[in-house]
C-alpha cells in the first residue's frame, strides 16, 4: 500500500490549534516530533525512575498538553512549555513515589528472549562497557546533562536550547563547555580504568 | 577566516553557514581542532550509549497510538473563551434539567435509551495494526498460538501461550472481558472512570487501575498476579479477596486460593508457574488454603505491610547463625500477613527451639501441625514432641504427638526415630510392655536405620521396674 502525503508537515502551532479543537491526531503528531525531547530530558532529571515510568510520565506530559492545548498561546515557545509541563510532572511523581512502592520491573517489556550462552556473555560485555559510559553521562549534574543532551541528541543551538529551558544563552554555552570537559576528562582516565579493572586489585 | 576559537561553536550547533565553511577549512589545517573534534564524537558516541543503554528513543508506532486512543477515550480539550458569568448561568441550568430529568417519570426510558460510547480495539499483528471500530469490538474473540498485543480502548492487553480471550463488554462505563484460556497481562489505566472485570471462569477479577496478569491454566487453575495497585478476586463459593501489589493469588485445581507475595516466590518457582501453573512446592495443590474473606468481612483482609522482600532463606541462614531475634522479628511480621504459610512456622519453631523458648516453639509447630500437610506436620510433631519429651518433660503431650505421627503413612522415613521417643515416653509413663514392643517393632522393621542400634542397646540392657 502506498501512502501519498498530500501536506507538508504542519507546523507546531497549527499542530496546537488542531489539538485545542480536539484533533487527537494533531496530538499524535506533536508527540511524535517532541516525544523523544521529553523522554530526553525526564531521563536527563531523573536518572533513578524506572523506564516504564518514564514513558508513562511521557504519556501524561502529553495528556496534559491535550487538556490545555487552549491554553496555549502561538507566541509562546512550545518546547519550553512541554519542558514545563514535564517539569511539573517529574515533581508531582517524586512526591507520590515517597508514598507508595513503585515495583522497578517493567511489567510488559519484560526480556523473553534467552539467547545461548556465548550470545548471553556478549550481550554481558556490551551491556558492562554500555553501562560503564552510561554512568559516565550519569555522573554529571542534572543542568550539565540536561543542556548536553538537548544539544546532542536533539541538535538544538544554545539559543533554543535557553529558550526551551528557561535559562540566558550564555549560561547554556557554559555549561555545555563544562559538561564537555568533564566528559573529556573522564574519557582520559578511561584506559587506566580498564587495565585496572582487568587486572583485577 | 575562521579559527579554534569557534569550535565550541561549531560543537553548540551556533554557527552560521558561512562560518561553519570557513571553520571546517580551517579544521582540516589545524590539528589541535582536529583531536578536538575527534575527542566530541567519542563523546557523542557516550551519549548514544546513554541513550541507548537509559532507554530513550523517539516514541514508538505503538506509544503514539497509545496516547491518541486514550485522548480520544478519555477526555476533550478544555475549551476557553467562556465568559465566567455565562460558565455558572449554563452550569446552574444544566444542573436544573439534569433535576428535572431525573424526577420526570420518563427519565429511565430516557437514559437506558442514550447510546453508550464503544472503545476501540487495535490489534497489534506481524502484518500490522489492524483497528476493530467500537461497533464491531463486543463479540470479538482474539485466539493466540504466541504473543499478541492489543489495546482495548486505553488499556493494554497482552495475551499470551495459546490464550482465549473474548470482548463481552466495551464501553465508557465497563469493560467486560472473559478469559477461556491462557495467560492475559494487563496495564490498566489508573483511576479508571469505569469498571473493569474478567471472567476466568471460577473467579471474576475486579481492577481499579494497575498492572497485573490473569491466568488460566488447562488444568483449570488461575493464577492473579498483581504488580501495582490493587485488585478484587471474586471466587464462585469462598467471597472476594483482595490481591495486593507485590502479591499473587494462585487458584488450585480443587477451587483453593493460595495467596503469596511475589517476592516471596523463587525465580525457579515463578517459572514453573509461568509453564505449567504448579505451585511453589511443586504440589498440585497440596497447601492449605489461606482462608479468603467475604466481602462483609472486608477489614479482616486489611493485612499487616509484607516486607519488601521477604527471604526465608535468608532468614534460615539467621536461625543457623544464631540471629534468633532478627529472624522471629521477620517471621511473625509475615506470619501476621501470610497466616498459613507452613515454611514460615516451621522456621519459627526452629528459631525458639534453639534460642531455648521452648514453649513458643512447641506452639509455633502446632501451628504447623494445623495447617495439615502431611510432610511438614510429621516433621513438626516428631520436633515438638522431642521438645516436650527432652526440654519440659511433658511425656503425656509428647506420645499423644507421636502417636498421631505413627497413625500417619506419609513419612516412613520418620517412623524409627518416632518409634523410639515413643518408647522412652512410655517407659517414663509406665508402661514397659508398650516400651518393649516398640522397640522390637524398630528392630523388625526397620534394622538398617540408624535407630536400630539404640533399639538394640536398650532391650539387652532392659531392666524391668
Amino acid at each position: 500500500m502506498t501512502v501519498i502525503c498530500e501536506n507538508q508537515a504542519r507546523s507546531d502551532a497549527e499542530l496546537m490549534q488542531s489539538t485545542a479543537k480536539g484533533d487527537a491526531a494533531a496530538l499524535g503528531e506533536l508527540y511524535e516530533r517532541h516525544g523523544r525531547m521529553t523522554h530526553c530530558l525526564l531521563r536527563a532529571w531523573a536518572p533513578e525512575l524506572p523506564g516504564a515510568e518514564i514513558e508513562d510520565l511521557c504519556q501524561e506530559v502529553f495528556m496534559t498538553v491535550w487538556t490545555n492545548a487552549s491554553r496555549y498561546r502561538e507566541q509562546d515557545n512550545l518546547k519550553g512549555w512541554i519542558c514545563g509541563i514535564a517539569r511539573h510532572k517529574l515533581r508531582n511523581t517524586r512526591r507520590r513515589r515517597r508514598f507508595r512502592f513503585v515495583r522497578q520491573a517493567i511489567f510488559l517489556h519484560e526480556p523473553t528472549a534467552v539467547g545461548t550462552a556465548a550470545t548471553l556473555e556478549n550481550e554481558i560485555d556490551l551491556r558492562r562497557a554500555t553501562d560503564r559510559t552510561a554512568a559516565a553521562v550519569d555522573e554529571l549534574s542534572s543542568a550539565h546533562r540536561e543542556v548536553l543532551l538537548l544539544s546532542v541528541v536533539e541538535g538544538l543551538d544554545s539559543a533554543s536550547i535557553a529558550t526551551t529551558l528557561g535559562i540566558r544563552r550564555a549560561t547554556v554555552a557554559t555549561r555545555l563547555h563544562r559538561a564537555r570537559q568533564m566528559l573529556r576528562r573522564r574519557l582520559a582516565s578511561e584506559p587506566q580504568a580498564l587495565l585496572a579493572e582487568q587486572v583485577g586489585p | 577566516m575562521s579559527s579554534c576559537i569557534d569550535l565550541d561553536a561549531f560543537l553548540n550547533h551556533d554557527l552560521t553557514a558561512q562560518r561553519l565553511t570557513a571553520f571546517m577549512q580551517h579544521a582540516d589545517s589545524c590539528q589541535a581542532c582536529r583531536r578536538a573534534l575527534e575527542t566530541n564524537s567519542r563523546i557523542e558516541g557516550m551519549i548514544a550509549d546513554w541513550t541507548q543503554a537509559r532507554g530513550v528513543a523517539a516514541p514508538s508506532p505503538t506509544a503514539v497510538a497509545r496516547l491518541v486512543c486514550k485522548a480520544t477515550t478519555l477526555r476533550a480539550p478544555e475549551r476557553r473563551g467562556w465568559p465566567r458569568g455565562s460558565l455558572t448561568l449554563g452550569l446552574g441550568l444544566g444542573a436544573v434539567a439534569v433535576i428535572i430529568a431525573v424526577l420526570s417519570p420518563g427519565a429511565k426510558t430516557f437514559m437506558k435509551a442514550a447510546p453508550l460510547a464503544g472503545q476501540s480495539l487495535i490489534v497489534f499483528e506481524p502484518a500490522g495494526a489492524r483497528r476493530i471500530e467500537p461497533a464491531q469490538v463486543v463479540g470479538t474473540v482474539l485466539e493466540t498460538t504466541g504473543t499478541l498485543r492489543a489495546r482495548l480502548g486505553s488499556d493494554d492487553l497482552e495475551l499470551a501461550e495459546s490464550a482465549r480471550l473474548e470482548i463481552v463488554r466495551a464501553d465508557e462505563r465497563a469493560t467486560e472481558l472473559r478469559l477461556d484460556a491462557g495467560l492475559l497481562r494487563l496495564a490498566v489505566m489508573p483511576a479508571l472512570p469505569r469498571s473493569f472485570t474478567i471472567d476466568c471462569g471460577r473467579c471474576l477479577v475486579r481492577v481499579t487501575g494497575t498492572r497485573f496478569a490473569v491466568r488460566r491454566g488447562p488444568l483449570d487453575c488461575e493464577l492473579v498476579r498483581v504488580d501495582e495497585g490493587r485488585v478484587q478476586v471474586a471466587l464462585a463459593d469462598r467471597g472476594e479477596i483482595e490481591v495486593h501489589g507485590g502479591e499473587s493469588l494462585v487458584i488450585g485445581a480443587e477451587g483453593r486460593p493460595r495467596l503469596m507475595g511475589n517476592e516471596e516466590r523463587s525465580p525457579a518457582a515463578t517459572a514453573a508457574e509461568r509453564e505449567g501453573l504448579v505451585h511453589r512446592d511443586g504440589s498440585a495443590d497440596a497447601a492449605p488454603a489461606r482462608a479468603p474473606t467475604k466481602r462483609a468481612g472486608a477489614a479482616a483482609v486489611q493485612r499487616a505491610p509484607q516486607p519488601a522482600a521477604f527471604d526465608l532463606e535468608q532468614l534460615r541462614t539467621w536461625v543457623t547463625t544464631g540471629r534468633y531475634d532478627d529472624a522471629e522479628r521477620a517471621l511473625r511480621t509475615h506470619l501476621a500477613a501470610f497466616a498459613h504459610d507452613v515454611e514460615a512456622w516451621s522456621l519459627l519453631g526452629d528459631c525458639q527451639r534453639k534460642a531455648g523458648r521452648f514453649a513458643p516453639a512447641v506452639d509455633a509447630y502446632r501451628a504447623v501441625i494445623a495447617q495439615g500437610e502431611p510432610g511438614s506436620s510429621n516433621r513438626a510433631r516428631l520436633l515438638a514432641a522431642a521438645v516436650l519429651q527432652d526440654r519440659l518433660a511433658d511425656y503425656r503431650g509428647a506420645a499423644r504427638l507421636l502417636e498421631e505421627l505413627l497413625r500417619t503413612t506419609a513419612t516412613p522415613a520418620l517412623v524409627p526415630a518416632a518409634k523410639l521417643r515413643l518408647a522412652h515416653c512410655y517407659r517414663a509413663l509406665g508402661e514397659p510392655a508398650r516400651a518393649r514392643k516398640l522397640l522390637q517393632e524398630i528392630l523388625d522393621e526397620a534394622a538398617d536405620a540408624p535407630e536400630a542400634d539404640e533399639a538394640r542397646r536398650q532391650l539387652e540392657t532392659w531392666v524391668t521396674p
